[in-house]
């Protein structure tokens, strides 16, 4: 049984203001449930599109790293490192934010497309090969699913953590807020209808003395 | 001498080359007086060197041999590899376990000591070639060096120096200590020529664009014209066999920068910045290619290509690029041709620096596939997806 609210005089006046904040409450709280389950099934679509972004990335990565190691193969370890040394850049990256059902989510933007082109990487056409290029390639190309997949990921979590919150107020408003309003007008109603009882026995016992004392 | 010269039989070549079944009986002397083949050195001193180089050249591993090593578990490779002619370099080296960096500074120490064998075995003109193919490797040593400092990497966090192909000694140009200088343009004050002069020359565009590929360019068509003036200084057929292979060699390395550079829509005017201007079969920047420079992609560039086996060769791949996007295909085509015109340079007479430079081409091909097979076992490649990367 839920606790009454305290300090809650018991008065009809009290019981109106009551009666319009549970009716608020309960509106409050469908508005939230609706916004939950939007939101739930936001985050679905954007888990599920992290999922995808992840497995491309993975494959990306696994690619990159076979041809890695057939570059190595081919032109020796050392060689790749060298190379590798010369396909270093700098990623400037436009950090924004959208709103997805009113969740702040950030928005990373390339400001340049990482993939270049092989005269652009910086290393010479002597001591490098074909695999090299199409590893280096396969490297700069998941770069970029990284980062598309930390904008989705953190998406995920910012949305997960608006959930999370949503979730709280619902459960609050369910189970506390609610029947704490229900509990307290029940109560206020038969304080009311007690003291309605008390005043029409107080009434009829002051009506008997009058007519008592008349005769 | 004179009256007839019986060449030792060829029966010690490696297996996966024909050996010749005839045994040559030639006067070396009316052979070198009529044909002007070999006039560079002396009959006597050739003879010592291709006696010298064929049997290094038994010690080449042969097919079966390789595919033995392909085949090893990775706890066994090391064993095996250390019953090879690399075992000094290997024990040396003191692995334990299968380090491909390691394996690889082994053998190439191993690679350098061939390369000095055969300049000291040579004179003249021929030995000089051979110093130049040599500095090749110096040239790789620059070259790691300038990338460390475009890099921004301190000469003490340099941990690959050791890894720098040991050939200062012979040139006498420490080349690693330029490792400690601040930036590029003090690695360039620190240079002799005639790096210093190319290197200079291109610093300034280099300074635009911060592309080591400027520098290295500069340096490479240093080298490699510096070998071509060389072949040039050659005659008779030394100078044919030279010209056939290291010719093949720069016009391979030309086909595949401009087939890397077609496949990334690159300006044609760009891509001449980047061929090597002596070539063997036909002049990139010339006429005759200029269809294949301006074709708009890799299979249209082969199909407008001049007839030469090269087309031939790259022809017969364009549907294993079509299926896979990748030059791949093309690189081991072509590679896989020139190691049949090395193999073709050895078939032929023997007593000529086709011997020697194809031994030197065979050897590094060899520690090449050895490197490949380290790389794989280290990274647990299963074995017949290694063979299709090594050339046997």
């Amino acid at each position: 049984m839920p606790e009454i609210i305290e300090g809650v005089s018991p008065t009809r006046m009290e019981l109106l203001r009551l009666s319009r904040r549970e009716k608020l409450a309960e509106k409050g709280h469908d508005l939230l449930r609706e916004k939950r389950d939007a939101l739930i099934a936001e985050l679905l679509d954007v888990v599920s599109e992290v999922r995808n972004a992840r497995k491309e990335m993975e494959d990306k990565l696994k690619e990159a790293f076979a041809f890695l190691i057939f570059a190595q193969a081919r032109s020796g370890v050392e060689q790749v490192r060298q190379l590798s040394l010369m396909t270093s850049q700098e990623i400037e990256l436009e950090f924004s934010s959208r709103s997805i059902m009113g969740v702040r989510v950030p928005s990373l933007k390339l400001e340049t497309e990482l993939a270049r082109k092989v005269t652009e990487r910086g290393y010479g056409f002597i001591d490098s090969s074909a695999a090299v290029d199409r590893s280096a390639r396969s490297f700069e190309e998941a770069v970029e699913k990284i980062i598309k997949l930390a904008e989705l990921e953190e998406a995920v979590r910012n949305l997960a953590r608006e959930v999370e919150k949503i979730k709280r107020r619902v459960n609050a408003l369910e189970y506390i807020m609610i029947p704490r309003l229900k509990t307290t007008r029940k109560y206020i109603r038969m304080r009311l209808e007690e003291m309605e009882r008390e005043n029409f026995t107080r009434l009829k016992r002051i009506k008997a003395m009058l007519e008592k004392r008349e005769r | 001498m004179n009256s007839g010269y019986q060449l030792p039989e060829l029966g010690g070549w490696p297996g996966y080359l024909t050996a010749p079944d005839t045994i040559y009986k030639v006067d070396i002397h009316k052979y070198i007086i009529k044909r002007g083949e070999i006039e560079a050195m002396s009959v006597s001193k050739y003879a010592y060197v291709y006696a010298r180089i064929r049997a290094r050249m038994s010690e080449l591993m042969d097919e079966r041999r390789i595919r033995e090593l392909v085949d090893a578990r990775r706890g066994d490779f090391l064993s095996l590899l250390m019953d090879t002619a690399y075992k000094d370099k290997l024990t040396q080296a003191a692995l334990v376990e299968v380090k491909a960096r390691k394996i690889e500074k082994a053998l190439k120490e191993e690679l350098i000591d061939q390369y000095l064998m055969v300049i000291k075995s040579m004179e003249g003109a021929i030995r000089d070639v051979f110093v130049e193919f040599l500095r090749r490797l110096e040239v790789k040593n620059l070259k790691a060096v300038i990338r460390a400092k475009a890099a921004e990497i301190a000469g003490t966090e340099t941990p690959e120096t050791a890894l720098f192909f040991p050939v200062e000694d012979f040139f006498k140009r420490r080349i690693s200590r330029l490792s400690e200088a601040n930036s590029i343009e003090s690695v360039i004050e620190q240079l002799e020529n005639p790096y210093r002069g190319v290197l200079e020359e291109a610093l300034s565009k280099y300074e635009e664009s911060k592309r080591v590929l400027i520098l290295e360019n500069a340096l490479d068509e240093e080298i490699y014209g510096a070998i071509w003036n060389r072949i040039e200084r050659l005659r008779g057929k030394d100078k044919e066999i030279v010209r056939k292979i290291i010719g093949t060699e720069y016009d391979l390395t030309n086909l595949m920068t401009l087939l890397r550079c077609k496949s990334e829509g690159i300006a044609e005017a760009e891509i001449s910045e980047y061929l090597l201007p002596d070539t063997h079969t036909f002049y990139f920047n010339a006429d005759a290619m200029n269809d294949s420079m301006f074709a708009k992609d890799v299979s249209t560039a082969i199909q407008l290509m001049p007839a030469s086996v090269y087309k031939e060769v790259l022809s017969e791949t364009l549907s294993s690029y079509e299926a896979e996007q990748s030059l791949i295909p093309f690189e081991n085509a072509l590679l896989q041709y020139f190691f049949v015109v090395i193999k073709d340079i050895l078939r032929g007479y023997p007593i000529n620096i086709g011997t020697a430079i194809g031994f030197l081409y065979l050897k590094e091909i060899e520690i090449g596939n050895l490197c490949t097979i380290a790389v794989c076992k280290e990274n647990e490649i299963p074995a017949e997806e290694t063979m299709e990367i090594v050339r046997t």
